[in-house]
């Protein structure tokens, strides 16, 4: 392998994301928190709530946090995920259009 | 999607809903958080155009996905599941070294100095690449296919093998480039490159040599990133610069221009079109390569993502067709979306360009009222209006539906199309001859 030529692209230098497991998971949501994000995009608030309510209905989920991301192109702002963590069991999101 | 795994790594649990149309954007993101595999839930593109009863329904249909994806009832938590590698990137070319790229950039250097392009750097070319051009497509190298009478200049088989390596083309490039060439009424077309009104030739690409060339019909169609698209719009340019004489400010005398005279070449997405192609509709076999050339202003977005009935959707790509600018023949380049609306209701393609047409225009009492009305005929339009002519009057842009080019393209994940007004309904469509050594 050659090395004369100057690799272009941003993505190879940028710094590496940490392993990624997923986080734990609760095998019943009776009496839980879960949050609804959504990105802003029309309707994405609709499917949301509906999903929200059949989860109150049907599963027992206690409590709902609807919230809308700050600008649907840019990812949720570190603040806001710190929040929804703390304040959630599990969250649904939903991109619209 | 983003949002799932920052929260996924902040440790709760989530799950994110996608339309289907966004899953390549989608596992693009998971790879790039290095959460490769990380699932999803989808559901059928669009949403933003649905009642609530219709959202609800789909939240009905997700939700065991949903769940599923939360862990509910679980055993133990799916683990992402693994997603082949990307492909090995190519070596670099042998026997590089500073030396050599340092006399690769004078050589690109003396094109800029000589006048030779089109203001970005071009490939250079010897005697061998022309030849090899010239003989895959199996024809005279002194046959004229374009001449500018008025300038004294011509178009060879020739001048455009050189035109087309320059702007970076490969030879099975060439012949579309050709189908182009040939396609062009000399006395007529070549008169409006050099136009005040700085018109761009787009091309649009049927057929299967879509995809034996790879050529773009899909998300971000009319940008950049596709080497065919990009590669054969940007020859007929370099055709018109250095074979033709034409350039800018000398002979092109294009007040403004447009970003299109880089490179204007789009494919339609026939796999997506609820219609008939474009070539099919011009009178070729469905199985023909084609290209269809026209002169284009530029481009005039209809962002529609919430209209439910046809007549919406096509009264606001009519409105958009009808500003005031001097438009008598437009390429509308419907997206998917759209196009699959209005199909779904019995529109056929010719049902649209008449809609359209009957809806194309301005009452003349716009005209007058921003200076377009001289001597009882309307500027640039060339309507006729004879004097007496009411002010009320509804004066359509065009004499028939045919000047109305209806091509499927873009990406199925927004309600969105694209206006391309011309001057004059001017477009020619010509097949793509098969290089002699190939047969088909």
């Amino acid at each position: 392998m050659g090395s004369v030529l100057v690799d272009p692209t941003g993505a190879s230098k940028g710094p590496t994301p940490g392993a990624f497991s997923l986080a734990p998971r609760r095998r019943d949501l009776a009496g839980t928190t879960v949050g609804l994000l959504a990105n802003t995009k029309y309707n994405s608030d609709t499917l949301l709530d509906a999903i929200g309510e059949l989860l109150r209905e049907r599963y027992g989920v206690a409590r709902l946090v609807a919230e809308r991301k700050p600008y649907f192109g840019r990812p949720l702002p570190e603040e806001m995920a710190t929040d929804l963590a703390s304040r959630c069991d599990a969250v649904v999101t939903a991109i619209g259009d | 999607m983003a949002d799932g795994i920052l929260l996924e790594r902040h440790g709760v649990p989530a799950a994110s809903i996608l339309t289907d149309a966004f899953t390549p954007s989608g596992n693009a993101m998971a790879r790039t958080m290095g959460a490769k595999g990380y699932r999803y839930a989808v559901i059928p593109h669009p949403i933003s155009n649905l009642t609530a009863e219709q959202c609800r329904e789909r939240a009905r249909a997700v939700l065991p996905d949903v769940l599923e994806i939360l862990g509910v009832g679980a055993e133990r938590p799916a683990a992402p599941a693994p997603a082949p590698d990307p492909a090995r990137a190519p070596d670099e070319p042998a026997g590089l070294t500073g030396e050599r790229i340092r006399d690769l950039q004078r050589i690109v250097e003396y094109y800029f100095e000589r006048g030779w392009t089109d203001g970005l750097p071009v490939v250079p070319v010897s005697e061998d690449t022309v030849c090899d051009f010239v003989d895959y497509v199996g024809r005279d190298p002194e046959e004229v296919i374009l001449r500018v009478d008025h300038l004294g200049t011509v178009c060879t088989v020739r001048l455009a093998a050189v035109a087309a390596a320059m702007a970076g083309c490969a030879r099975e490039h060439f012949p579309v480039l050709l189908a182009v060439l040939d396609s062009f009424q000399p006395s007529v077309d070549t008169a409006l490159l050099q136009s005040t009104s700085g018109q761009a030739v787009m091309v649009t690409v049927n057929g299967p040599i879509r995809r034996e060339l790879g050529f773009n019909s899909g998300a971000n169609v009319f940008g950049p990133g596709h080497r065919a698209n990009a590669v054969v719009g940007r020859a007929i340019r370099l055709v018109v610069v250095n074979a033709l004489g034409i350039r800018s400010g000398e002979f092109d005398q294009g007040t403004q221009g447009t970003p299109g005279k880089y490179c204007f070449c789009i494919a339609e997405n026939e796999e997506e079109s609820p219609w008939e192609p474009l070539h099919v509709e011009r009178g070729f076999p469905a199985g023909a390569s084609v290209t269809t050339a026209n002169f284009a202003r530029g481009t005039l977005p209809v962002d529609n993502r919430s209209g439910t009935e046809p007549e919406q959707i096509l009264l606001n790509i009519a409105d958009t067709m009808s500003s005031t600018t001097a438009s008598r023949g437009c390429a509308v380049v419907m997206g998917p979306e759209h196009a699959h609306l209005i199909a779904s209701r019995g529109w056929s393609k010719q049902d649209v360009r008449r809609f359209l047409w009957e809806h194309w225009g301005r009452r003349r009492e716009d005209l007058r009222r921003f200076g377009l009305v001289h001597d009882g005929v309307t500027a640039g339009h060339r309507l006729s209006a004879p004097p007496g002519t009411p002010d009320e009057e509804f004066l359509r842009f065009a004499e028939s539906p045919d000047a109305i080019l209806l091509i499927v393209a873009g990406a199925r994940n927004a309600g969105m199309t694209t206006i391309v007004p011309m001057i004059r309904p001017l477009f020619h469509s010509r097949a793509v001859q098969d290089p002699p050594r190939r047969g088909r």
